[in-house]
């Protein structure tokens, strides 16, 4: 077994910087923050002989599903991307006669050549998957422009796909997930959105986790108007032995605040708020812009991506810097959860994998979303 | 008359047959060397003694053996004695004054049983057990390494303590010998046991990170025996020659073997 220790300012660069070296077979084994907090330290380790015990049995299902794709075009987009990779018009490639054509004749070295035709895979793979995924089109290209751009070495395979995904991930967006595994801190953070995108079961998995983790957490409610807001946030709390404070207006919350615990992470709820609608927007500002609390929003994944990038425009007013995603479990398509981030430049916090209240919520970082968007286009492709 | 070979039943080769496990035989090892594994296996020995059980402590580090050094003792016969075919297993058991304690002390520099035929290591293994019944528990401290003599001594044990400390190196040794251990059928039951730790929380992790990978790797996780937590007087106790429990017996290393060797005694 090999045993390496990585450091990195975040762990998203850690994952990277142990995908690279140990690949995609390492295990977390432990992770550790330093004492300022400007670093973490992940331990990996790799059992090689059992890493190759596992490529071998994997390798003959995935040259069943790439078998299968090249007589259909495989080839020839291959070719496209090679040709789109090299700065050459995509209309060089035709067919698989033309493929060794291209390059055969170029001077560089053979690994050079290589290199190019693994990053040319890359390209095609990474654009069958936004295609997948209906990223819009300008977000699109800004993807493929990062994904050409990439200086990294990639090999032909899923791994490779997964790890220049995660890194054009990593480059594009910005993560940055609740702390909900840190006993102590002080977020206080109110999650808006509009109305039915999962905001109180959200909550409900937040105190979940933390009480689960024995940590402490306060819960309070600005949802008060709409009937059953309340009792259904109460529905949830009330077995993890949770009381929720309710604030009926802006002064009831302030004085909530003050009354809060330091070092306890309060979570706030809030009624559905119409992005359309001016005054309700308006209300919501009066209480989420009070001093300390970071508004968090929330947005079910399968929106249509045009529709979920103007609803974050209509909440960003309000400060926005993180994004809560939710039904990722129910839904396909992603495309509406990037373009949303990247509407709204903020960045992806959490996301929510399942209707239990119980467990389901996860951090979101580059290697996870990359994971979720190849999954999702393989479980729909069967 | 044999209808393949030709040869009689009494002329062919005698088939290897694998010796049972130890119901009371525990084995104490680590993968990598200096990580406390004879001086843990000295002191649950001397724990264990004190409760009334009647226990053998079996040098199984044979070419660097050191019980005999860590005690002070100087014995009259020895595993090396044993391996000349000058006495038998039992010839070499030592009482260790004082206590319901046995010791069979190997002899530093003289060849371990990487050296030895595997006949020879069947037959000392085979007195082993035998010597077993005269026991409530049978302690051997492998030695270090995870070469086939090692795991075959460790193979007549019904358990197996892993010793392994937070260092990096200790526990790649630790996953190693833990991972060709549970290729063997019967598999021993393995336990781990975290030594040296800073705190009882560090020990934890250290404990987290090896279950990690063998339950990622191998898809088993070993439980933990215990922790036992960085001392200084566990130094002092080997540089004077004693056991930890005679020369400090209320060092937070040795109230933390005591703790083991509870758990240890509860299956015995």
């Amino acid at each position: 077994m090999r045993l390496r220790t990585f450091t990195a300012p975040d762990m998203g660069r850690a994952m990277l910087m142990i995908r690279e070296t140990l690949g995609e077979d390492a295990v977390i084994i432990s992770t550790a923050r330093d004492a300022g907090g400007k670093s973490v330290s992940v331990t990996a380790a790799l059992d090689e002989e059992i890493a190759e015990e596992n490529a071998v049995a994997a390798s003959s299902g995935w040259h069943e599903d790439y078998d299968d794709e090249e007589p259909v075009g495989g080839i020839a987009q291959y070719l496209a991307a090679t040709a789109r990779a090299q700065g050459k018009a995509p209309h060089a490639a035709h067919g698989k006669g033309a493929s060794a054509q291209p390059l055969a004749k170029d001077k560089k070295s053979s690994s050079a050549v290589l290199q190019n035709r693994d990053h040319a895979y890359f390209l095609h793979e990474l654009e069958q998957l936004l295609h997948f995924h209906s990223v819009p089109h300008v977000l699109f290209e800004a993807l493929m422009r990062l994904g050409r751009d990439l200086d990294i070495k990639l090999e032909s395979s899923p791994r490779g796909v997964a790890y220049g995904l995660t890194e054009v991930l990593t480059r594009h967006f910005t993560f940055k997930p609740l702390l909900l595994d840190e006993p102590v801190n002080s977020e206080r953070i109110m999650l808006v959105g509009p109305a039915g995108v999962g905001k109180t079961l959200a909550i409900a998995k937040i105190c979940a986790h933390r009480i689960a983790d024995k940590m402490p957490v306060s819960v309070l409610t600005i949802d008060n108007k709409r009937a059953g807001g309340v009792e259904q946030l109460q529905a949830f709390t009330e077995i993890m032995g949770l009381e929720v404070g309710v604030a009926s207006g802006r002064s009831e919350l302030r004085q909530a605040l003050k009354e809060s615990k330091l070092g306890v992470p309060l979570v706030i709820d809030s009624f559905g708020t119409n992005p359309y609608s001016f005054a309700e927007l308006k209300e919501l500002t009066d209480f989420a812009n009070l001093n300390g609390i970071e508004p968090v929003l929330v947005l079910a994944a399968g929106m249509n991506a045009d529709e979920a990038a103007d609803t974050v425009r209509a909440f960003s007013f309000l400060g926005l810097k993180r994004l809560i995603v939710t039904r990722i479990d129910s839904t396909r398509r992603l495309g509406a959860i990037l373009a949303a981030a990247d509407a709204g430049k903020i960045a992806l916090a959490d996301m929510t994998v399942s209707a239990q209240v119980a467990g389901g919520l996860e951090a979101v970082n580059p290697a996870k979303l990359a994971q979720v968007l190849i999954q999702h286009k393989q479980d729909y492709q069967g | 008359m044999d209808d393949t070979t030709g040869l009689k039943d009494s002329q062919k080769p005698a088939q290897p047959v694998a010796l049972p496990q130890g119901d009371n035989i525990i084995a104490v090892a680590s993968g990598k060397g200096g990580v406390g594994k004879t001086w843990l296996s000295i002191t649950l020995a001397m724990h264990i003694a004190r409760s009334g059980r009647r226990v053998l402590l079996f040098d199984g580090d044979i070419g660097l053996a050191n019980i005999d050094v860590q005690l002070g003792l100087t014995p009259k016969n020895d595993l090396a004695s044993v391996f000349a075919g000058k006495i038998t297993l039992a010839d070499a058991v030592m009482p260790y004054e004082g206590e319901q304690l046995d010791i069979i002390a190997g002899r530093s520099g003289s060849g371990g049983f990487g050296t030895l035929g595997g006949a020879r290591l069947e037959d000392v293994k085979r007195q082993l057990l035998e010597l077993s019944e005269n026991y409530d528990l049978v302690i051997i401290d492998l030695g270090a390494g995870v070469e086939q003599h090692v795991r075959s001594l460790s193979a007549i044990a019904k358990r197996c303590l892993v010793v392994l400390t937070d260092e990096p190196t200790s526990m790649t040794d630790a996953y190693a010998f833990i991972k060709l251990s549970a290729q063997k059928q019967p598999r021993p039951e393995i336990q781990i046991v975290v030594n040296q730790a800073a705190t009882l929380k560090e020990g934890e992790r250290t404990y987290a990170a090896i279950s990690k990978a063998c339950h990622s790797f191998l898809k088993f996780i070993p439980p933990l025996a215990g922790i036992i937590r960085r001392d200084t007087k566990v130094k002092d106790a080997i540089r004077s020659q004693k056991p930890i429990i005679v020369k400090a017996p209320g060092a937070t290393a040795a109230v933390d073997a005591a703790a083991l060797s509870v758990k240890l005694m509860v299956k015995t």
